[in-house]
């Protein structure tokens, strides 16, 4: 009677361990629903003065492409925060995102992206607009635990959430968002892999509908103004 | 071991220090806690009548240091090591965020504000030693603005 669930498990087992390696080793890309091929495919019906009034919105934005309102949801997940605590897309309910996905072995883009968002959220304050909050979640799970994510966070802000968990439950989030990442091995060492990423941050409103594509380069003063642009319009 | 290496290098060059660049503005990113990774930004300037190819980079006290260039293509951003870099004649050479930097791994601790990293560099021009401040993320930018090109450096010849 446990015979069938043992082979069940076994056969798991090695799916996964065959996945890691090829994803620290070979150049695997996960891309899926890119933002370009999704969008503009809402429904035909809808009244052209919403397509107007998103153009307005967007013609106010400096760095970021509006969606409409049908465009995505966050998906379900079941992934890890602070304190190995199991975080699930409830924990956007309510409240405005900002969701990056990045990884601490990156020297460049994602610490500076964190600093200017640190500005950006002392800034919207400030200037008494709803303050989003700033959800990091790695792509490179292997490497950044959840301790590691959060130590990350905490540094540049520690209302910050980071996150980790298991690559296939990431993995799974980051296709149904549109989120690419891939990895590209070291030629020194398999140690070092790197991993490029979608550089682009989602705006998630209250409802999980993802509302907006922040685009590099993140400047703290454009992203303020985009976000106090978007929020506002929505609120 | 490393006042010996510097000591080597100090007297090994030869080549006369107006033909090497000018380094300005040189920062190191302190790093979070648990992060193995930093980026070095420098700012160069080739006052010479030839260009000058920058092949290597290490430190005494970092484990490896690359050259590395960051881009943002398609919304995907990518890093990738080079092999060389060109300081044109009678030209500057930025590293800066979002573009070139010097890639610093394997830290085994976190890399603290006011602390010094020795990064040097073979150039076509000879060897410098840069003396690289670490500042936290962020201040360069500041730092720039606040004093104009009185980076700390050192040209070794």
């Amino acid at each position: 009677m446990t015979a069938p669930d043992n082979n069940h498990d076994n056969t798991d087992e090695k799916k996964k361990s065959s996945w890691l390696p090829m994803a620290t080793i070979a150049v695997v890309a996960i891309a899926a629903g890119v933002f370009a091929g999704t969008r503009g495919s809402g429904p035909i019906s809808s009244a052209a003065s919403d397509t107007q009034a998103l153009e307005v919105v967007q013609n106010k934005l400096v760095s970021t492409t509006i969606f409409p309102d049908d465009f995505k949801t966050v998906p379900p997940f079941s992934l890890l925060t602070a304190n190995n605590q199991p975080i699930t897309e409830s924990a956007l309910d309510g409240q405005w995102t900002v969701l990056f996905f990045g990884f601490t072995h990156c020297p460049d883009i994602c610490p500076n992206t964190l600093n200017e968002m640190n500005g950006v959220v002392s800034e919207l304050a400030n200037g008494n607009t709803t303050v989003p909050q700033v959800m990091f979640i790695t792509v490179d799970p292997v490497r950044d635990t959840v301790e590691k994510m959060t130590e990350y966070v905490n540094y540049f802000n520690t209302d910050f959430v980071g996150v980790s968990g298991d690559l296939t439950d990431i993995t799974q989030l980051t296709r149904k968002l549109g989120i690419v990442a891939s990895y590209t091995a070291d030629t020194n060492g398999s140690d070092n892999y790197s991993v490029d990423h979608t550089a682009s941050m989602l705006l998630i409103d209250p409802q999980l509908r993802v509302r907006a594509k922040l685009t590099p380069p993140h400047k703290m003063d454009t992203l303020v103004a985009d976000l106090k642009t978007l929020i506002t319009h929505y609120n | 071991m490393r006042k010996l290496l510097l000591t080597i290098l100090l007297l090994s060059g030869s080549v006369s220090a107006s033909d090497l660049p000018i380094v300005v503005d040189p920062v190191v990113n302190a790093t979070p806690p648990g992060a193995t990774v930093t980026a070095g930004y420098v700012t160069f300037i080739n006052e010479s009548d030839k260009t000058i190819s920058i092949t290597d980079a290490f430190s005494p006290t970092i484990a490896k240091v690359e050259i590395h260039l960051s881009t943002v293509k398609d919304d995907v951003a990518k890093m990738e090591k080079q092999d060389s870099v060109q300081i044109p004649s009678g030209g500057t050479l930025k590293f800066e965020h979002g573009g070139y930097h010097f890639m610093l791994m394997g830290l085994t601790e976190p890399l603290k504000e006011n602390a010094t990293v020795d990064i040097i560099l073979t150039t076509s021009a000879g060897d410098i030693l840069i003396e690289m401040p670490v500042k936290k993320i962020g201040q360069a930018k500041a730092m720039h603005k606040a004093m104009e090109h009185t980076g700390s450096t050192k040209v070794v010849h």
